[in-house]
């Protein structure tokens, strides 16, 4: 297996604190086609902000901004 | 006083003057309550990610001020009882960064603030977009049953740890299961 890529949070990197769950387009980033949070082993988040991620997107699906799940499911 | 954040959902088949109306009587309520408003961002008609009582479009209105923490829980139950607002929340405003949110303004103010966020959300996409470009170089090369893996998370498995690998096939295996039902 090719071990290429070390993957590294993009808020740290970014120095990104802005964990607003208005920012519908950023957490499209974190969630898959179904609608799911995609874990932090695939995305390379850190623990911290993997936390506050999980939250924005939560909230953001109680407001509709962001789906539970998708369409084409239901 | 604490700084808050309200963002509510008004229903999206009202026309301009009953939105106006609700958004006045709320942001009365709420002065009355002893609330002071630092901005109220009318950010405008939007698709609700899911309907909600039959509802596919909603205006969204956000409302920061500071207020009492006793302030909260009447505002809240008087948002309650009326059936045109959709969905309200408040959370604490941690103030540390501007909203980079659309604002429409109010009705007849001419007022169209675009601080749009795409800016500062470009690096995430150009991230995102260069890892997608790798892994279906790779991926193609190694293996061929990645037919059904489009996304970008089942794609980054094929690459990675023995272990991910594993939890990547459970993965799919639910997918199927799913579908079988």
């Amino acid at each position: 297996m090719l071990r290429t890529k070390i993957k590294v949070c993009k808020f740290c990197v970014n120095k990104d604190e802005d964990f607003n769950y208005k920012h519908e387009r950023k957490w499209r980033m974190f969630i898959n086609e179904r609608g799911k949070i995609i874990p932090r082993r695939m995305t390379g988040t850190c623990a911290k902000h993997q936390r506050k991620l999980t939250t924005s997107i939560k909230r953001a699906r109680y407001l509709a901004i962001l789906p539970f799940t998708s369409e084409m499911i239901r | 006083m604490k700084k808050y954040d309200t963002t509510f959902v008004i229903d999206g088949t009202l026309d301009q003057n009953q939105r106006e109306e609700i958004i006045e009587k709320y942001e009365k309520s709420l002065k009355k309550l002893g609330g002071e408003f630092d901005r109220i961002i009318r950010w405008g008609m939007r698709k609700l990610a899911y309907e909600i009582k039959k509802r596919t479009h909603g205006y969204y209105v956000i409302f920061y001020y500071s207020a009492e923490p006793s302030a909260i829980k009447p505002f809240e139950a008087e948002m309650k009882l009326n059936e045109n607002i959709l969905r309200f929340m408040t959370i604490l405003f941690d103030g540390k960064h501007p909203e980079n949110i659309r604002d429409e303004g109010a009705p007849g103010s001419e007022k169209i603030v675009t601080v749009d966020s795409t800016e500062d959300i470009q690096p995430f996409e150009d991230d995102s977009l260069e890892i997608d470009d790798d892994i279906d170089m790779e991926s193609v090369d190694d293996e061929s049953d990645s037919d059904e893996t489009e996304s970008l998370n089942e794609d980054e498995i094929d690459d990675d740890d023995e272990e991910s690998e594993l939890s990547g096939d459970d993965e799919t295996e639910d997918i199927q299961d799913k579908e079988d039902k």
